[in-house]
């Protein structure tokens, strides 16, 4: 070990000294990113990290919780008005018509169910059910809804369910929620005629690994830690003119989280698609020791 | 954002900025509006200012050791100086990279 000598400093606080004026400079600095003017931070790796506003709290939650809950309730009866024209036969002119109508609705049901979601699953107060279910079965359920609905149809999803264990202990509403956003999220970004693979695995002992797998418009590198803020796509995200809120992913990683599993991303960068993973824990009974 | 050059009719002693911003972030279009403000006020036909947005170009922002935007770096004149925030404060960061203030009112 080197003993090493200091050369002596001027009074460190001398008016004029280096570190008078570097504990100014540093004091201005601290002053300046307290004060809200800050809006990107530089990570010493190049990755850029946004910040939020900071204003985004408690109040503007109670009130997304509220108004997302009174704009939901009008639409139920819209919904079974349409329903019930659709069965009409005086009506059947109209089916394509009426059609949209429910399409629509139904779609403005969901924004306004993310958002609901999101006050609820934000503040941590979503109420799990966890039980021993087929987590490959799940994936099948969930795809099956998935192709009933628009946009789907010229998609290929190729399931590649390999995982000797699959019975997972969750919430078996909540998981299907957590697939339903991953699959609709790959199906979003995927281009007509793309394709989708779904496969499982157990990695590790007490883990079952499912991996979401799109080649579409992908995600660059410095998006990646943003992905699953809130709000984010629409405000921060290129994939601004594919509509929703920007909760899906949010919802999906802290209802992940919520029942012991993680929900992560990788992407090679722009038009190189991208691989959700989805780690959940298995049930207890089944885990090899 | 792209196109923020402002070319200075005198290129000697002209006023060089190179302004960090994180794409349209609201304090980052702020401190856009306000470095132009102050550059038409104080050194009319002869600023330039570069904006660089860290979203597309995060390396730029590490190799001049900017960590947070917005950052405003005077290049020159001489020495470079840099401050962060929303220049909402026209003194204060005129005093701050050590420029002269023009009392116009």
């Amino acid at each position: 070990m080197t003993a090493t000598t200091h050369p002596s400093h001027p009074a460190p606080y001398a008016a004029g000294s280096e570190l008078a004026l570097r504990l100014a400079h540093a004091e201005a600095m601290l002053r300046t990113l307290t004060s809200g003017q800050v809006d990107a931070i530089v990570s010493p790796d190049g990755k850029i990290y946004l910040l939020q506003p900071a204003e985004a709290a408690p109040p503007k939650d109670r009130f997304l919780a509220m108004l997302s809950h009174e704009l939901r309730t009008p639409l139920m009866p819209v919904l079974l008005g349409v329903d019930e024209l659709g069965d009409d036969e005086r009506f059947a002119a109209a089916r394509p018509t009426l059609t949209m109508m429910r399409r629509n609705i139904e779609v403005q049901s969901r924004l306004l169910e993310e958002l609901t979601d999101f006050t609820t699953v934000g503040q941590h107060k979503v109420r799990l059910r966890p039980e021993a279910i087929d987590a490959h079965e799940a994936v099948r359920y969930v795809l099956e809804i998935c192709r009933g609905e628009s946009g789907t149809a010229l998609i290929e999803v190729r399931l590649d369910l390999r995982a000797s264990e699959s019975i997972v202990l969750a919430d078996s509403v909540r998981l299907q929620q957590i697939m339903w956003n991953l699959l609709k999220n790959a199906i979003k970004f995927s281009p007509p005629g793309g394709d989708i693979s779904i496969t499982s695995a157990n990695e590790t002992p007490g883990n079952l690994t499912l991996e979401f797998t799109d080649h579409g418009i992908g995600i660059e590198p410095e998006f990646l830690p943003l992905l699953f803020e809130a709000f984010q796509q629409g405000a921060n995200l290129p994939q601004h003119r594919h509509g929703g809120l920007g909760l899906g992913m949010f919802i999906a990683k802290e209802l992940a989280e919520a029942q012991g599993g993680t929900l992560t991303v990788a992407s090679e960068g722009r038009g190189k698609g991208a691989t959700f993973r989805l780690t959940l824990n298995l049930a207890p009974n089944q885990t090899q020791e | 954002v792209n196109d923020a050059l402002n070319a200075g009719e005198h290129p000697k002693g002209a006023y060089v900025f190179r302004l960090y911003l994180a794409g349209g972030a609201p304090n980052s279009v702020r401190a856009l509006a306000n470095l132009y403000a102050i550059c038409r006020k104080h050194f009319p036909g002869s600023h330039r200012i570069e904006v660089i947005d860290v979203l597309k170009e995060p390396l730029r922002a590490l190799a001049a050791a900017v960590f947070v935007t917005p950052t405003v770096v005077k290049v020159s004149p001489a020495p470079e100086q840099q401050i962060i925030g929303n220049l909402s404060e026209e003194e204060a960061v005129l005093r701050a990279l050590g420029l002269p203030q023009k009392e116009n009112e």
